[in-house]
């Protein structure tokens, strides 16, 4: 019964293949599991945008109601908090293993020739998931993230000869408010755009086979 | 040395047996709560709020079989914020004297009624609902006569209910 299931979706999609192509992956023996976290990162950013979509269910950027919306899904949604939870969690452990598998390339010296776009690619994917994270913690609508907001882009203002303008880019506005939580929120959700730059970047690298489905 | 894994197929198989349950406990635990996050609104009671419609005093000054439509605000709370839902209370004292609390939606897909008073009917501008002063169908498509407020009198003064005395469906209000 079970053979046949399989065989039905082997015949269509080469589902065994597939999952062969998964658990097959050759990597060198010595500290095998140090070159798993490329995966486990591009898990994480799955999970995050999976949890992200459903959040957007309830949320709604703009200043007050970020708030109250926000504390709706915690207390309110049906095991919202631990959908929450997840998010919240899965940002600050892609974070973490972010870290780790950069520091793990360095010193593996995965960025050498014939490997350095990937290691630009890693890079670039560094600055996203960076920004990511912050936009996310700007989105919770309580202080810190209202403060959070103001300090970053006001950080921004310290670039050399840009900085004035580059403040009032990612504000929307001399000031922060309603087109700056808009931003935010969309920054946020670029993940779409992003995991197409994401699967470039692990397009050649050595855990590509995860979002080459 | 421990023989690579490609020579011991048993230990092969065990492995991809634990990534299977692993990634089976971890897609559960994403579902659930996924699916109580969508399926919420299920598990959610509708707020029922009173709300002061007018003084009986002014009530008794209406004239017999002339609908007069009141508007009523129910605050209730909805979601992350307490919202104002604006809805008309149709008044209709009968000949007896005694008072009709009908909701102006249609009983057949709930768009507003207004009162002809040329033809002495409720008219739906929908799909040609009609009504006569007392609620009942006289034409189109509507399967019963209209909607009434759950009201009560309190030291003079009438309030209402978001709510329908005979609601069978659980139309939304």
């Amino acid at each position: 019964m079970f053979k046949k299931i399989q065989n039905w979706f082997d015949e269509r999609i080469g589902l065994t293949k597939l999952i062969n192509e998964f658990n097959g992956e050759r990597i060198p023996s010595k500290g095998s599991w140090i070159y798993t976290f490329g995966s486990l990162l591009a898990f994480l950013f799955i999970v995050q945008v999976v949890t992200g979509i459903f959040l957007l269910f309830y949320y709604v950027p703009y200043f007050p109601l970020a708030r109250n919306s926000t504390y709706f899904i915690k207390h309110h949604v049906l095991l919202g908090n631990v959908l929450l939870g997840i998010h919240l969690w899965g940002a600050f452990t892609m974070i973490f293993f972010l870290l780790v598998h950069m520091a793990r390339v360095y010193f593996s010296g995965a960025y050498k020739k014939p490997r350095e776009l990937q290691w630009v690619a890693g890079m670039v994917l560094f600055s996203i998931v960076i920004i990511l994270g912050l936009t996310g913690y700007m989105l919770i609508g309580n202080e810190n993230s209202w403060w959070t907001i103001n300090v970053l882009t006001n950080v921004a203002a310290h670039v050399p000869l840009v900085g004035g303008f580059l403040r009032i880019i990612v504000r929307g506005g001399t000031e922060t408010a309603t087109l700056t939580m808009q931003r935010m929120a969309f920054a946020d959700c670029r993940h779409y755009v992003y995991s197409y730059t994401y699967i470039f970047g692990k397009e050649n690298g050595r855990a590509g086979y995860c979002l080459r489905i | 040395m421990a023989k690579s894994s490609e020579e011991s197929p048993s230990r092969r198989t065990f492995m991809l047996i634990v990534i299977g349950l692993i990634s089976t406990v971890i897609g559960v635990a994403l579902t659930v709560p996924i699916l109580g996050d969508v399926l919420n609104p299920l598990f959610k009671k509708r707020d029922i709020v009173w709300t002061k419609l007018g003084k009986v005093s002014d009530l008794e000054k209406l004239k017999p079989l002339a609908p007069k439509f009141t508007p009523v605000y129910f605050r209730v709370k909805e979601g992350w914020s307490v919202n104002t839902l604006p809805r008309q209370v149709v008044l209709v004292k009968d000949v007896s004297g005694n008072f009709n609390f009908f909701s102006n939606q249609c009983t057949h897909l709930g768009c507003p009624l207004h009162w002809d008073s040329s033809r002495q009917e409720f008219l739906c501008p929908c799909h040609g609902g009609m009504f006569n002063v007392l609620g009942k169908v006289t034409g189109g498509p509507p399967p019963r006569p209209l909607y009434r407020w759950v009201h009560k009198i309190e030291n003079g003064t009438v309030f209402v209910q978001n709510k329908y005395v005979y609601n069978p469906n659980e139309r939304g209000i």
